[in-house]
């Protein structure tokens, strides 16, 4: 591991983690650019490098690209990944009551924490961890995706119906294609185009970035000037007992939900904020501009990462799209990812571990160098930034595939997304309903095969029953809190 | 130049030669166009699109890479290829870019048996005659595993034991998939029945299989000698045995009639001139008999061989007869 | 005849279900063309058909709330709200970018061409028209185009045509 740690310091290796950390960041930031299509198209340059450079300068781009993704949501309400959805609930109003540098602080040294602890995992215990996650199936994958579409419902602002409404207009988006669990055609209507379905990415741009872009371009010329302070960075020391707990829970949460391949950031994201939402005292501060929020949603989603890297590492088996280009540019090595890494090439593997530690770190001090700066976007007069931010929008929709047909999808989300929001429905429980519904109905579908229709056989599954407790439990906390309260009137009345 | 070859590739089409009249005069450019001559000189002219319908790092991917690489590293073609992905819809996406193309040899795609399948489930608006086949650049076959501590030791011990026991056994699968098609061809040759779970790609095979959700799944050579002694290979779907894995039978040694190689196709657009196909084909079989492609295909337990167009087409037309009864039963 | 807020919020629901309807009966039509179970007891059909009914039970109180809405009397004070400004610059700037995305798929018009086009005519949507602003626009749209089209066609060889 120490050999690890040197070879990363050679200064080939660390200007290549150091670029491709800064890259990500920039990336991630970018609405319409993610940290996996920069993954996908660096793969090629990767070729002529030596494999531990490789995975050094893609690993970078990973933790800096989940990481950037903040600042735009945080500052414009544009998600720059799907894993900071969470972020724009609490980081977009906290910006616009003048606390921008205060959330994006606050974002940071989430995010950072929640790299750190993730590290201890991968770094401590990865093998026994990662066949833990094994034993995962389809019916232990399939609860709790559907305990995370269940705190969808926690999560709605205003209307629960509306909320609701929204979760299953985005689910309902998400049945064209080819339904994964037969082969076949579904809703495609004979169109050729719709085979492969929305792509994740022009929904989530066209839903959040293209919307809002539309309403901000017909919103008063001269905006409201956001504050930004000469201070020093708004961060206290008494912000470790304030947000401690909740970053400590939501690294943990995002790290072991993390650690099962094909479920991800967003989804950790996504129940660290809700857990954070539960325990609070004051839930229906969430939403609104409150710290928690911002904390638990960035904690979660980098964590996860450290959290998927254990079962790529130990077992090769990648957790996501950007996992699966990193087993490539191994693959392309000659290097198989699998439980004999660690035999054959320990320096591929510590290397990896060693490289996602400093890698954070280098996102700390780039992130925390230039959040002033970075909160500087807001003065970029309106044309300009809209307009360039449009381009990025199309020209990133377009290259994930190369495929037009993306960016007309992504138009019409935004469409889409403009009424939705006009009618107050909320956009976030539409997306995350989109990105949830696949897995959950694949894996149920699996599960019922498996069984042989057999519903019953959940019962022979304890993590499954677990979820499902969970699930109940996040649907009956509020109506259980809400009587207390009731009580408490009345007790004292 | 650069501007003149975008010119030519515009004029390419009554449709494209407006849009190129629009943007020239737009530009204010709007001079002798040279059309015709541009064919005339030797092809290539200007970089090979290669379209790769998955995405990036997977066999396919990497495979193509590396030959684009090397056969721009030594100059066998003028120009270099250049490799995009568009993955989904089954391949749908990926001709719906080739069509998009030219057919003058800027456009074409790398795939795998994939598309036979997704041509005997009738699944995009695509067949064989859509394609001129350029060739095979080898291929590999698959292996059936069970984990470590299973009770099978051997392939008869499994499929006595599914006979006396008719769907006892998981196996991962994706339906409609490789996979799918392989164990069902096996499946019906030795007269047996295993149940389902989705399983769409290898990773997911492998999650399913190690952590005890699986009983048996189908993986390339390379995937299944990467996880050491965690996994036991029961039979081979190649020809013949691989030489990674001396012990393990094929199964037409066992007596079943079912073998799998999977090859890297080289396809164009139906209507792509023969002479250009020749010389991408004298290009691509230069570089899989060079010594590095062979080292990393024999290393990744693939087998470097060269078929030629015609013999390609002519395999992939048997194969896809076969694919269409086996998904008439599978089905 | 002016409209109250309300009012008009509750017609703006009564449209989106409208839209969610046409949208169930596609799900509908769309999931009895498709085939029946066969590995596991739900199949295809099965999701299409429950998030139709999803859909339909979770717009009826939406329906009811805003139907109500409208037929409730305004309270006195709803005539003193500012009227509604209809979005104009962000529909002019969606129509810029529809011809942009139609120059570049249809038109398949060079990539910096469209795109400075396409930065000029979003921006001054949005910031207004002057001699300034117009040079600032196109000058901002090429340098973007050519570094965009630079990295992607020799960095990242993604070809837009």
């Amino acid at each position: 591991m120490l050999d690890a740690f040197a070879a990363l310091f050679q200064w080939q290796n660390l200007i290549l983690l150091v670029g491709g950390t800064a890259l990500g960041i920039v990336v991630g930031a970018i609405p319409g650019l993610t940290a996996s299509m920069l993954i996908a198209l660096t793969l090629p340059l990767t070729f002529r490098m030596d494999p531990v450079g490789a995975v050094t300068l893609l690993i970078g781009q990973y933790v800096g690209g989940i990481s950037g993704g903040q600042i735009t949501a945080i500052l414009l309400r544009m998600p720059g990944t799907p894993a900071s959805i969470v972020t724009t609930f609490d980081g977009y109003p906290m910006a616009q009551s003048d606390r921008a540098e205060r959330a994006l602080a606050l974002g940071i040294t989430a995010s950072v924490v929640g790299g750190i602890i993730s590290w201890f995992f991968l770094a401590g215990m990865s093998p026994s961890l990662a066949k833990f996650a094994l034993q995962f199936g389809p019916w232990e994958y399939f609860t709790l995706v559907l305990m995370a579409l269940v705190m969808l419902a926690v999560l709605a602002q205003g209307s629960l119906a509306k909320g609701l409404l929204a979760a299953a207009l985005g689910m309902a988006f998400a049945l064209p294609g080819i339904d994964s669990s037969i082969g076949q055609a579904r809703l495609t209507f004979g169109n050729s185009a719709l085979l492969s379905g929305f792509g994740l990415l022009p929904v989530l741009i066209g839903a959040f970035a293209i919307s809002q872009i539309l309403r901000d371009a017909s919103s008063p010329r001269t905006t409201k000037k956001v504050k930004v302070s000469r201070r020093k960075l708004p961060i206290y020391i008494s912000d470790i007992k304030t947000h401690g707990p909740n970053m400590l829970r939501s690294s943990v949460i995002g790290t072991w939900i993390g650690l099962l391949p094909g479920i991800g950031a967003n989804i950790a994201a996504l129940v660290a904020y809700s857990t954070a939402k539960q325990l609070s005292k004051e839930p229906e501060k969430f939403g609104t501009g409150h710290e928690p929020g911002v904390v638990a949603g960035e904690s979660a989603n980098n964590s996860s990462i450290g959290g998927a890297l254990i079962p790529l590492i130990t077992m090769g088996i990648p957790g996501s799209v950007t996992e699966a280009i990193l087993i490539g540019a191994l693959v392309i090595h000659n290097l198989q990812p699998g439980p004999l890494l660690f035999q054959n090439s320990p320096e591929i593997a510590y290397g990896i571990i060693a490289a996602y530690l400093v890698a954070n770190f280098i996102m700390l001090v780039m992130m925390w160098g230039a959040v002033r700066q970075i909160a500087k976007v807001i003065y970029i007069p309106k044309g300009m930034l809209l307009s360039v931010i449009l381009v990025f929008c199309v020209v990133g929709s377009y290259a994930v595939n190369s495929n037009f047909s993306d960016v007309w999808v992504m138009i019409a989300f935004g469409a889409i997304g403009l009424v939705l929001e006009a009618t107050k429905v909320p956009l976030g429980p539409f997306v995350i309903g989109f990105v949830l519904s696949p897995i959950a109905e694949e894996q149920l579908r699996a599960s019922l095969m498996m069984s042989d229709g057999v519903w019953s056989d959940i019962l022979d599954r304890p993590y499954a029953l677990f979820f499902l407790f969970l699930a109940l439990a996040t649907v009956a906390w509020p109506m259980i809190m809400g009587r207390l309260a009731q009580k408490n009137k009345k007790s004292r009345s | 130049m650069l501007f003149i070859n975008g010119l030519t590739k515009y004029s390419r089409g009554a449709r494209k030669t407006l849009a190129a009249a629009v943007a020239v005069g737009i530009m204010g450019l709007a001079g002798p166009i040279t059309v015709e001559s541009a064919f005339a000189q030797s092809y290539p002219t200007e970089p090979i699109q290669v379209i790769i319908p998955f995405k990036p790092g997977g066999r396919t991917d990497t495979v193509a890479r590396l030959i684009a690489e090397k056969i721009k590293e030594k100059g066998w073609l003028d120009q270099p290829m250049v490799v995009t992905n568009a993955p989904g819809g089954a391949g749908a996406n990926a001709v719906n870019q080739m069509r998009r193309g030219d057919s003058e040899g800027y456009t074409i795609v790398h795939w795998h048996h994939q598309a036979l399948i997704a041509m005997a489930m009738e699944l995009g608006d695509f067949g064989l005659e859509d394609f001129k086949s350029i060739g095979y650049t080898g291929g590999g076959s698959p292996v059936w595993a069970v984990r470590a501590d299973s009770e099978f030791n051997t392939i008869q011990e499994l499929i006595d034991h599914l006979k006396a026991n008719p769907r006892s056994l998981v196996e991962a699968v994706g339906i409609g998939s490789i996979p799918h098609f392989v164990g069902g061809m096996f499946a019906n040759a030795a007269g047996f029945e295993t149940r389902y779970v989705t399983a769409n790609s290898g990773a997911d095979r492998l999650r399913l299989l190690l952590g005890g959700n699986a009983d048996v799944a189908l993986f390339s050579a390379s995937e299944f000698l990467a996880q050491g002694d965690t996994m036991k290979a029961l039979v081979y779907f190649g020809r013949e045995r691989l030489p990674n894995m001396p012990d393990v039978p094929t199964a037409t040694e066992l007596g079943f009639d079912v073998s799998w190689a999977n090859p890297n196709w080289w396809l164009a657009p139906a209507d792509t001139p023969d002479e250009v196909v020749a010389v991408l084909a004298a290009a691509l079989e230069k570089a899989i008999n060079d010594p590095d492609i062979t080292a990393h295909f024999v290393a990744n337990t693939l087998e470097p061989y060269w078929m030629s167009g015609p013999d390609a087409m002519e395999d992939a037309t048997k194969t896809l007869a076969e694919l269409k009864k086996v998904a008439a039963t599978i089905n | 005849m002016q409209i109250s807020r309300r009012k008009l919020r509750a017609l703006g629901d009564l449209g989106l279900l409208a839209a969610v309807a046409v949208g169930v009966s596609v799900l509908f039509i769309g999931a009895a063309d498709l085939p029946a179970p066969r590995f596991e007891p739900l199949g295809s059909a099965a999701m299409p058909k429950i998030l139709g009914v999803l859909l339909i039970l979770l717009s009826l109180p939406i329906a009811f709330r805003a139907i109500r809405n409208l037929l409730r009397r305004d309270p006195a004070d709803a005539k003193q709200e500012p009227p509604i400004q209809l979005p104009h610059r962000g529909v002019l700037v969606f129509g810029a970018l529809l011809a942009y995305a139609a120059a570049l798929d249809f038109g398949r018009v060079p990539f910096v061409l469209a795109t400075t086009v396409f930065v000029a005519l979003s921006g001054m949507a949005i910031s207004g028209i002057s001699v300034r602003s117009v040079l600032i626009y196109i000058f901002l749209g090429l340098g973007l185009s050519l570094a965009l089209s630079y990295i992607f066609t020799n960095f990242l060889y993604v070809r837009f045509a």
